[in-house]
């Protein structure tokens, strides 16, 4: 039974006061609070198992190997992929893109290719691909979005063709929530025979993934926006793929052979999948603490998380609709979005609003939320955004619409 | 003591192409404050209070933040500042 006020004893933070309030935490776009599963998980780790992976025969390592391998397949359950070897561990959603802008666009993609992004997406799907356009000479187009703050189906079509080599897309957009079909942007991409490549970072936390059901070719996604610590994160890529790819970065565990004997010939063997793209000491204690995430996640079951989210943003924008002087962004079909909103009051920069909210305990996000091209599709510099999880409530809610009622009288004395 | 040490910490607005945050320490806050609204011949009653002066937007938070808006450099910054705390040492 997925019960909020049950969840939230899970969360010592949430007992937190904040200038004499309780704790409203409506940051989880940026990351979400732990767990103390999550928490303990990381600690028993050092406590009890602390050891270096893969290149160990004694017990420690063994036992290090084995959780740091567990890790890798139970992100392959969690979102569908078919085995450990399409689990590629990173830093985070943005390295993983990196990853793939480095191995595939800097080895493969020439002048005259083309790379598809769009305008709702986070700078990590965008600053990559210009990068290395910038080295290989191929375009990077933008897919425009519609009015109400969805792809621009229509123009993604037009935008598609033979030259095209990916399709980088967010699947959930970080500003305005809305949910991308993947499946029917993967489809069309294949059709003129390009990879799509899908920032996971705000879908997967809230939805079911199912990478196989998308048809995608690659994921993103962070830890640390699901329960899990920073500094672990996700490249899931059918194996396929990235077998062919090079590497990203080199080093020890990446490899299965190195000579010095170098000119004999080709000195160097790639280990397998996934290690090939996991050079140097990777973040056992993260992949731990994401594992343990995923289980906490998996116990509330993936359909109930939306569910109850769904509600909490349906929630808001019924209340957010009936507010004078405040704006908010995106699809007025909460089925069509995820629990975030963007919104603005009217007078007031989102960092104006942001930190008047901060002296009702209420913790909202501001600035152009990494995803500038967004804002100025708006016309809008920046803007304030609440974002949920599975442990807020409608009474966090109420508290933050009495709050800005408050809010929207005072500016308008200013 | 020298203004400066009033202040824990500076940081240019994301989203603004000109514009800064100063946070004042809890210690001074007060003491940063109300010479602020001294200069400026305004009073605290309002969790935030906004004054434009010089083509700069001054939006002074009674929690002790200050958001500054037209300015475009971190030395233009310290200019203003010290224009307000001049003889405050």
């Amino acid at each position: 039974m997925f019960d909020p006020y049950e969840i939230r004893k899970d969360f010592p933070i949430l007992n937190r006061r904040v200038k004499g309030k309780p704790l409203i935490y409506f940051d989880n776009a940026a990351t979400s609070q732990k767990p103390i599963q999550v928490i303990e998980a990381i600690r028993n780790y050092y406590m009890y198992y602390n050891s270096n992976v893969h290149r160990g025969v004694h017990t420690l390592s063994q036992e290090a190997s084995q959780l740091y391998e567990d890790a890798h397949d139970y992100v392959a359950k969690f979102i569908g992929a078919r085995s450990f070897r399409e689990i590629v561990f990173v830093k985070n959603a943005t390295e993983a893109i990196n990853l793939v802008a480095y191995s595939l666009g800097l080895h493969e993609f020439g002048e005259g290719d083309e790379v598809l992004v769009t305008l709702m997406d986070h700078h990590s799907n965008i600053v990559p691909w210009n990068i290395v356009s910038e080295v290989k000479g191929f375009k990077v187009k933008y897919v425009n979005i519609t009015g109400d703050g969805r792809i621009d189906m229509d123009d993604l079509y037009s935008k598609l063709s033979s030259n095209t080599r990916i399709v980088c897309v967010p699947h959930v957009s970080n500003v305005l929530g809305t949910i991308n079909d993947v499946k029917l942007i993967a489809k069309a991409a294949h059709e003129v025979g390009a990879y799509i490549l899908v920032d996971g970072a705000q879908s997967v936390p809230h939805l079911p993934i199912d990478v196989r059901g998308f048809d995608i070719d690659f994921l993103a996604f962070s830890g640390h926006k699901m329960l899990g610590p920073m500094g672990i994160g996700v490249l899931y890529g059918k194996e396929e793929i990235l077998s062919d790819m090079e590497p990203f970065l080199g080093g020890g565990d990446m490899i299965s052979s190195v000579s010095a004997r170098a000119r004999e010939g080709f000195n160097i063997i790639y280990n397998a999948l996934p290690w090939k793209f996991e050079a140097g000491t990777p973040n056992v204690a993260g992949a731990i603490g994401l594992m343990e995430a995923i289980k906490y996640l998996e116990r509330l079951g993936m359909d109930n998380v939306r569910r109850y989210e769904e509600e909490l943003v349906r929630y808001t924008i019924e209340k957010l609709g009936g507010l004078d002087g405040v704006e908010f962004y995106g699809p007025r079909d909460p089925s069509l979005r995820c629990g975030v909103v963007a919104f603005n009051v009217e007078g007031l920069g989102g960092h104006e609003t942001a930190s008047l909210l901060d002296d009702y305990g209420i913790m909202v996000r501001s600035g152009h939320h990494c995803a500038q091209p967004l804002h100025e599709f708006f016309r809008i510099n920046n803007s304030a955004r609440v974002s949920y999880y599975i442990y807020n409530l409608r009474e966090e809610i109420d508290v933050f619409i009495e709050a800005l009622k408050e809010i929207v009288v005072m500016t308008s004395e200013l | 003591m020298n203004y400066r040490s009033f202040i824990k910490k500076i940081e240019k607005l994301c989203g603004e192409k000109k514009g800064y945050m100063v946070l004042f320490k809890d210690d001074y806050s007060e003491a940063a404050l109300s010479r602020i609204y001294r200069v400026f011949g305004v009073s605290n009653v309002r969790p935030l209070v906004r004054v434009r002066r010089d083509g700069l937007e001054f939006n002074i938070f009674r929690t002790g933040k200050i958001i500054i808006k037209g300015v475009d450099k971190e030395s233009d910054l310290w200019s203003i500042l010290d224009d307000i705390y001049r003889d405050v040492d």
